[in-house]
């Protein structure tokens, strides 16, 4: 009975889709949270009888046979890189990239993580730091008695300090560009690694070789759909219950051949 | 007398069978640019050694399954690496282990720029070449004939082929099509970028065929238990007259 087998795999699959579509509500309001898709792909098929063997004495052949598949299985679940929607903040030291292009962290490994996440603090050596406390790298150092602390479309960091007629470069930032952003390695708290899929980092200044622009007041959102993910959330949903329909079907028939002997 | 039973045995065989393909198709309901796959049924003639050919008996035979080729609904994702073919075609495909065909146009870009499937194979041009884009490929342009545009550029073709008879493709797992003939570049294809084909499995038919298929099951194994009775009852009869 591989009907059984089948519907399991079914069942399988859409619980994954389900779990996936809660993730992606669950970060709704996650600053530039990624959507995350499952893909799934069929299983091995069984020759029953092989498309193209003779049907006859004569030569004739069969134009098609007959392929019995066993089923689903995820094969990857792929992140979408698509830009979210910006929200102004007024904060002097949130940023959002817009565009491609990731800035670096230095993680308490010294591995190098990479966030879209611009939503800043300071330090209290008064360095940048993501809202972990991890160095933005490279360092930029924002002085006490900085007044007011602007960032340009390129990255630079500059502020005004007292005393001082004109303002002060403190700094620039750099992002990281990755051949395939899709393959970077999600490691919670809107970072990421890079590995083997995504490529070594490529690094630049904001605007430059194709790494998109700093927009200082200004954070990325999430570019979950709502209406999508409810979508998808019905579909997994139907799917799941016609598998399980499968699995009665087939006991309903296993049954009835039981009962007639 | 006993073929009736051997009939009816040869039904319920090819009805399991037709489960497991609905099954199947139940299973990929959400599987990108999975086509369905259906039965055909035919009789199967045995001719009565006796009798010649006045009393032939007719075995229900489950002579070949075909794939549904229509194009499923689209769904919209806005990646730029997706990409769905709204016509007939394929898209090439190189594994270790030859060409391979696809409908599923879930692509990504690999470590060193390669346009590849989700199990890393890459995809070909119209010369059979994979597709590597540059570092610096920022905006990736797939028009609707599959001309790939790369930071406005005209870069390569999709290599979408189509088959004089789409259903002599054998299929493998992982969405993939095995052909023994060589494909014909496709005819005016019509490519979405940012769109996925969903699979074109119509869930009402598949429940339909589902419970039709379990009402015959059910049907055949009373027959069985009639001829049986009748064998039962014949048995008797003999031997109460002996």
């Amino acid at each position: 009975m591989r009907s059984l087998n089948i519907a399991a795999t079914g069942m399988q699959a859409q619980q994954l889709y389900v779990d996936i579509t809660s993730q992606n509500l669950a970060n709704i309001n996650t600053t530039a949270y990624k959507l995350q898709r499952p893909e799934f792909s069929d299983l091995l098929y069984q020759n029953q009888r092989a498309p193209g063997s003779n049907s006859s004495d004569n030569g004739t052949v069969l134009p098609t046979g007959i392929q019995l598949g066993l089923g689903v299985r995820t094969t990857s679940i792929s992140r979408n890189t698509t830009q979210g929607t910006l929200t102004g903040t007024s904060g002097p030291i949130d940023v959002a990239v817009q565009g491609r292009g990731y800035i670096q962290v230095t993680l308490p490994s010294g591995q190098i993580g990479y966030t879209r996440d611009g939503s800043f603090q300071i330090g209290p050596d008064g360095s940048l730091v993501t809202n972990d406390g991890f160095l933005v790298t490279p360092t930029i150092t924002i002085p006490q008695n900085a007044t007011s602390i602007s960032i340009n479309q390129s990255g630079e960091v500059s502020a005004t300090i007292p005393n001082q007629p004109a303002a002060q470069v403190l700094g620039q930032m750099q992002t990281s560009n990755f051949i395939n952003e899709a393959g970077l390695q999600a490691i919670g708290n809107n970072l990421f690694t890079e590995t083997t899929a995504s490529g070594a980092a490529i690094v630049g200044s904001p605007g430059q070789d194709g790494l998109g622009t700093i927009l200082q007041g200004f954070l990325e959102n999430s570019n979950v759909n709502p209406v999508t993910e409810l979508t998808n959330l019905i579909k997994a949903q139907r799917v799941y219950e016609m598998n399980s329909k499968v699995v009665t079907k087939t006991d309903e028939m296993l049954q009835s051949l039981n009962q007639s002997v | 007398m006993d073929n009736g039973i051997y009939v009816a045995l040869g039904r319920q065989i090819t009805l399991f069978r037709e489960m497991d393909m609905t099954a199947n198709n139940i299973a990929n309901t959400n599987t990108t640019g999975y086509n369905a796959e259906h039965i055909h049924f035919n009789t199967f003639l045995n001719h009565d050694k006796n009798q010649g050919v006045r009393n032939p008996l007719e075995f229900a035979n489950d002579i070949r399954g075909y794939r549904d080729t229509e194009v499923g609904p689209l769904t919209i994702t806005g990646n730029d690496l997706d990409v769905a073919i709204k016509s007939e075609g394929y898209f090439t495909i190189e594994t270790p282990a030859g060409l391979r065909y696809t409908r599923a146009g879930h692509f990504e870009r690999d470590n060193n720029g390669t346009m590849v499937t989700q199990e890393g194979y890459p995809v070909l041009d119209t010369s059979g070449k994979p597709i590597v884009f540059p570092d610096t490929a920022t905006n990736i342009q797939i028009g609707s004939i599959g001309n790939i545009k790369v930071n406005g550029e005209d870069f390569t073709n999709l290599g979408i082929v189509q088959f004089d008879n789409p259903q002599l493709l054998q299929r493998l797992d992982n969405k993939l099509y095995k052909s023994e003939v060589t494909g014909n570049p496709a005819v005016d294809p019509v490519i979405a970028q940012g769109t996925l084909e969903s699979s074109n499995v119509q869930s009402v038919t598949e429940l339909t065929n589902m419970i039709s298929i379990s009402r015959s099951v059910t049907e055949t194994a009373k027959f069985v238990e009639v001829m049986y009775d009748l064998q039962r009852k014949a048995s008797n009869t003999f031997a109460q007259q002996q």
